[in-house]
């Protein structure tokens, strides 16, 4: 589905991604593990097109999406969230949720002067779907409320509300899990899987190895800016070269 | 009773032709967080070019082209349109800081343009003989001095409608988006640049049509009429009268606009008249005051803003 061909990308003298190749196949759930600093969130913000690659090639569905901004990237299908979860805090939940569906007519100011019937129209549909996946993450009961009010952890389900409404077809997670409460990280391995039934594609960064062992298959590895391996979470745990990564050479 | 009433039509006229403008900067600054220093630079283009295709021909200058004053007005807003969008193209890359420093210079560049120019703006004399629509049938006096109030008044409320249906609207709520986090914005598909500049031009075009109005009212216009004091005294309004709220921004219109005309008055009565040049600076000093005071008491202005929901969001 999503195919990358020597992605590299160099922050000054630092190489944060380089090289790094692989192919996602559709409808699966693909971890990418790694130390702090191994290039997991460069390589995402390099898909998404937040930072464009000094080299590489990336490919969705054999569409060439190397270099696009984030928005023609959101807008080809694919949805990200953050590591630090980045909610409008001033709006209200509901208004997150509903910014986000692709070609709104209302978007387009005239249009909300000569057709406001049809704005209108267009904004109950937007609004139950954002009341869908409100529910479906469990926040339909804060919907009025700013999103400043949330804990780290429903900031975290509230962008996957965000990304889902607009129906991505391949979503990029950022620790998920990371500073969420157990009883929350359960709910959300859920709805992960629950998406990826219905046919969602996930690459998701992940430190937390309860999620990743029970939601990724495959994982990837990064160290250093390099893909260090691919396979089954089973493989990865016990190769050591991933450990060796994790703790360093030892002696 | 009748120079009374004559008197508040004339500063009804200016204070409304100002809440114009000031809904403008609201558009930019309250919804979008642009910060526009270059207000009397666009309400300028639009009064010149409102004056240039109505005044009746005159060899000298370019124009004039004696066309309905309805099509000057329009004139006005597609030229300050097409200005804000050069200028925006350009400037909107740049980040708040740096926008401030271009729109202020370009105000002056619009400014020295207009000083300068002859053939198109008639220099320091300015352009003469701006026709006051309708004043053939209704004659000039108190009775032209209502009417245009009532025009003035009905462009002001369409106005109002027009950005307030956009403020609660989807395209509005993606500009509080971008207002409160920019990359995550775009990260869900919108192109946070369009969007400033769709706002940037849209407040320019309702300073332009101010200047219009204004130019139609008084009869002629000079580059003088146009000095920085104009772009601080639209802002002095906005944020006396309750950034991000257009209620708020027509508010501080009359209320600003009145401080200053009183104080005016006041100050031409108390003070002998070999002194009224200096004197006349008392009043900027008075507004400023009255802006440090409203800054340090209500800092949100009159009307502050209120949580804008669209207004779909808001219902159900």
């Amino acid at each position: 589905m999503l195919e990358a061909s020597g992605l590299t990308k160099r922050f000054g003298g630092l190489t944060a991604v380089d090289g790094v190749s692989f192919t996602l196949r559709a409808r699966t759930i693909t971890g990418l593990i790694g130390p702090n600093g191994a290039g997991k969130t460069t390589l995402f913000n390099l898909i998404a097109g937040a930072l464009r690659p000094d080299a590489g090639r990336l490919t969705l569905e054999g569409r060439d999406i190397t270099g696009a901004r984030p928005h023609s990237v959101f807008a080809a299908g694919i949805g990200r969230t953050f590591q630090i979860p980045r909610p409008f805090p001033e709006m209200t939940l509901l208004e997150n949720v509903m910014l986000a569906p692709k070609g709104q007519a209302g978007e387009r100011f005239w249009v909300n002067w000569l057709a406001p019937r049809r704005v209108a129209a267009e904004e109950r549909r937007v609004r139950e779907a954002a009341r869908h996946w409100l529910e479906f993450v469990g926040l339909s009961h804060l919907a009025r409320e700013p999103a400043k009010v949330l804990s780290g952890g429903q900031r975290k389900l509230l962008e996957i509300a965000r990304v889902m409404v607009a129906e991505p077809r391949l979503v990029l997670l950022d620790e998920p899990g990371a500073g969420v409460n157990p009883a929350l990280l359960e709910a959300i391995m859920e709805k992960i899987s629950a998406l990826n039934a219905e046919g969602v594609t996930f690459l998701i960064i992940e430190h937390n190895m309860d999620l990743v062992m029970s939601l990724c298959r495959p994982v990837l590895v990064m160290a250093g800016g390099r893909l260090l391996m691919e396979g089954e979470p089973e493989a990865v745990r016990s190769d050591p070269r991933v450990a060796e990564a994790y703790l360093g050479v030892a002696a | 009773m009748e120079s009374a009433l004559s008197y508040l039509a004339f500063f009804l006229v200016f204070a409304s032709i100002f809440a114009i403008a000031t809904l403008g900067l609201n558009l930019q600054w309250g919804a979008t967080g642009l910060f526009n220093v270059g207000v009397a630079g666009f309400f300028s283009v639009g009064a010149y070019a409102s004056a240039i295709l109505t005044t009746p021909p005159d060899p000298e200058r370019l124009g004039g082209f004696a066309l309905p004053v309805a099509v000057g007005w329009l004139g006005a807003v597609v030229a300050s349109g097409i200005v804000a969008w050069a200028v925006g193209a350009a400037a909107l890359r740049l980040r708040h800081d740096y926008l401030a420093i271009t729109t202020f210079g370009v105000a002056v560049v619009i400014q020295l343009v207009a000083l300068n120019a002859q053939w198109i703006t008639g220099g320091p004399f300015g352009r003469q003989s701006i026709p006051r629509p309708l004043v053939a049938e209704i004659g000039a006096g108190l009775l032209w001095n209502l009417f245009y109030l009532a025009v003035v008044l009905a462009i002001l409320a369409a106005l109002y409608w027009a950005f307030e249906t956009l403020v609660r609207s989807p395209w509005g709520r993606v500009l509080r988006a971008i207002r409160e986090d920019e990359g995550a914005a775009e990260s869900l598909g919108k192109r946070a640049m369009a969007f400033r500049l769709q706002a940037f031009v849209l407040g320019c075009m309702a300073m332009g049509l101010a200047g219009a109005l204004y130019a139609h009212f008084v009869g002629f216009v000079a580059p003088e009429d146009f000095l920085p004091i104009l772009t601080f005294q639209i802002w002095v309004m906005l944020i006396i009268g309750g950034s991000g709220n257009n209620r708020g921004a027509i508010l501080g219109a009359y209320a600003v606009w009145a401080i200053w005309s009183v104080s005016g008055g006041l100050l031409r009565e108390i003070v002998p008249q070999a002194e009224q040049a200096r004197a006349a600076a008392l009043q900027v000093v008075l507004i400023g005051v009255l802006l440090a005071a409203i800054l340090l008491l209500r800092p949100r202005g009159l009307i502050g803003e209120e949580r804008v929901v669209s207004r779909h969001a808001g219902q159900g």
